[in-house]
């Protein structure tokens, strides 16, 4: 697994880098099922910082642009 | 003199001359206008101060390419009547509105109206002349952006994966931009987008300046933004020499957020589409590309959790799989190896007696050899030893003392000894001697 980055400071974009990154692990031939808990528990994590990226309003980021708009 | 001059009528004396009404010399210039080669002329000439009220009026100039100073300038008219084909001819054929800065190549009549004066009368335009001339204006700015190295920039600009945060670049009241909004925000899917708008004056002159403008101010906060969208309402036509600006490509082409434009024409290309990271043709179609992005992103992140539960699964499976295999493999094993030694020792079971009988039989006639062998070896050992005996037999019997007494010898023997030495004989001694058929005892003398 990559960085064990914070997950409330990734990016979208690094959040599905590493997603993508622990799939290829667990599809390798060397994935051992000790990892799996490790490796799902982190999946579902990112699954969830992404899924609220796209689906959750970030209301301070709203409150900056419509001040930003005026 | 006087009463001559009081007296308005349509010819006046000057000094003895004739003199006309300005309406008489107007209406003389007007006729001269007649000659055909000053009727229903092609010319081509530059548009500017055009302005539709019922008929449309324009100023038709032409300028030094050098100077840029005006070298020769006419009003011209279109009648109401002839201005709806026309522009409809042109602004299909053009993709742009018919306005001013525009090269034209149009057929015209001199007029000259008694009252209003000199203008020309537009009966019938080319727009593949104007076509022609905003391509080649499109390609030297093109060749320009290129010859600077800067045309690429911002199509290489990696666009995020979801452009969520969107610096809006139109003008605020424009249907274009309600149906962006609209569209953006009430996706069935409840993707969250941010917009901010950057107004900016989508049509007329001001229109490249007012977007580089409104560029700067995103600029400023560019950190803010995943991308900028230029969009402008939609409308058949309208005027897109605008975005065939050379200030305006240059500024797109380099700014550091990617640019999507949709400019809402059906025209080949703008300039600023040509630098664009994404160009679309209309608001909602820049609305679209923005929600696709987010869709096919939630959809791989819906793909990417079913993945890792598959692999998951899958993985759980295939070690119970494993255990279960095991779990029935072993005692399989054990009994197949106890089975597996138990034939072994069988076989040696087997064998062993088999092998035994076989050796003794072997041994067997082995010992026979041997025995036929000794025997033949102590027969002729037998053999050889009578032999030896019988002539030992005969020599024995040649030296025996019968044999020799036979032969004539005699023997003599006194006080119970063979004599062979007369010596040891004296007078008086009793002496037997012995031939081969008697004895004579006699006394030594």
């Amino acid at each position: 697994m990559g960085t064990d980055k914070k997950l409330e400071k990734m990016t979208y974009s690094q959040a599905i880098a590493e997603l993508e990154t622990i799939v290829k692990e667990m599809q390798g031939e060397n994935c051992s099922i000790d990892n799996l808990s490790k490796y799902t528990s982190r999946s579902l994590e990112l699954l969830k910082i992404c899924k609220a990226k796209l689906l959750t309003t970030d209301e301070e980021l709203k409150k900056i642009l419509a001040e930003l708009e005026s | 003199m006087h009463k001559r001059f009081c007296n308005f009528g349509d010819n006046f004396d000057k000094m003895g001359e004739t003199a006309i009404t300005l309406l008489e010399f107007n209406r003389r210039v007007n006729r001269l206008l007649h000659d055909t080669s000053v009727q229903r002329c092609w010319i081509v000439a530059e548009t500017s101060d055009v302005m539709v009220r019922n008929h449309c009026y324009m100023e038709l100039v032409q300028k030094n390419p050098e100077t840029g100073l005006t070298e020769a300038k006419a009003r011209a008219i279109i009648w109401a009547s002839r201005f709806a084909v026309l522009r409809h001819t042109f602004e299909t054929a053009t993709g742009q509105a018919f306005g001013n800065g525009l090269k034209v190549m149009v057929e015209v009549s001199a007029n000259f109206h008694e009252q209003f004066g000199y203008s020309l009368v537009i009966s019938d335009i080319n727009p593949t002349y104007t076509l022609g001339d905003m391509a080649r204006q499109r390609m030297e700015i093109i060749n320009r952006l290129k010859r600077e190295g800067i045309i690429n920039l911002n199509k290489e600009l990696e666009m995020p994966s979801v452009p969520q945060r969107i610096a809006v670049i139109s003008a605020g009241t424009a249907a274009g931009y309600g149906d962006f909004i609209d569209q953006l925000h009430g996706n069935q899917s409840g993707l969250k987008f941010y917009t901010c708008l950057f107004q900016a004056s989508m049509q007329g002159a001001n229109t490249a300046a007012s977007i580089i403008a409104a560029l700067n101010r995103i600029y400023a906060n560019a950190g803010l933004f995943d991308c900028v969208v230029i969009i402008r309402g939609g409308g058949a036509t309208s005027e897109l020499n605008a975005f065939d600006n050379y200030d305006l490509a240059a500024n797109v082409a380099q700014f550091p957020l990617p640019v999507i434009v949709g400019i809402g024409h059906d025209r080949d290309t703008t300039v600023l589409d040509e630098v664009a990271n994404v160009r679309v043709k209309t608001p909602t179609a820049a609305a679209e590309w923005l929600l696709g992005k987010a869709q096919t992103a939630l959809e791989s992140l819906n793909s990417i959790s079913d993945m890792i539960a598959n692999i998951a699964k899958d993985m759980i499976a295939s070690a119970r799989q494993q255990l279960a295999y095991y779990a029935n493999t072993i005692p399989l094993t054990a009994e197949n190896t106890i089975t597996r030694n138990k034939s072994i020792l069988q076989n040696y079971m087997n064998m062993i007696p088999l092998r035994a009988h076989t050796r003794i039989e072997s041994a067997g006639k082995d010992l026979d050899v041997w025995r036929e062998r000794i025997t033949i070896a102590v027969e002729q050992h037998l053999q050889h030893e009578k032999m030896r005996l019988q002539t030992l037999e005969k020599q024995v019997e040649l030296l025996s003392p019968d044999r020799v007494l036979k032969r004539g010898y005699s023997l003599t023997v006194a006080n119970g000894r063979i004599v062979t030495d007369a010596s040891a004989l004296a007078k008086g001694d009793v002496m037997e001697t012995r031939f081969a058929s008697g004895k004579v005892i006699s006394e030594v003398k």
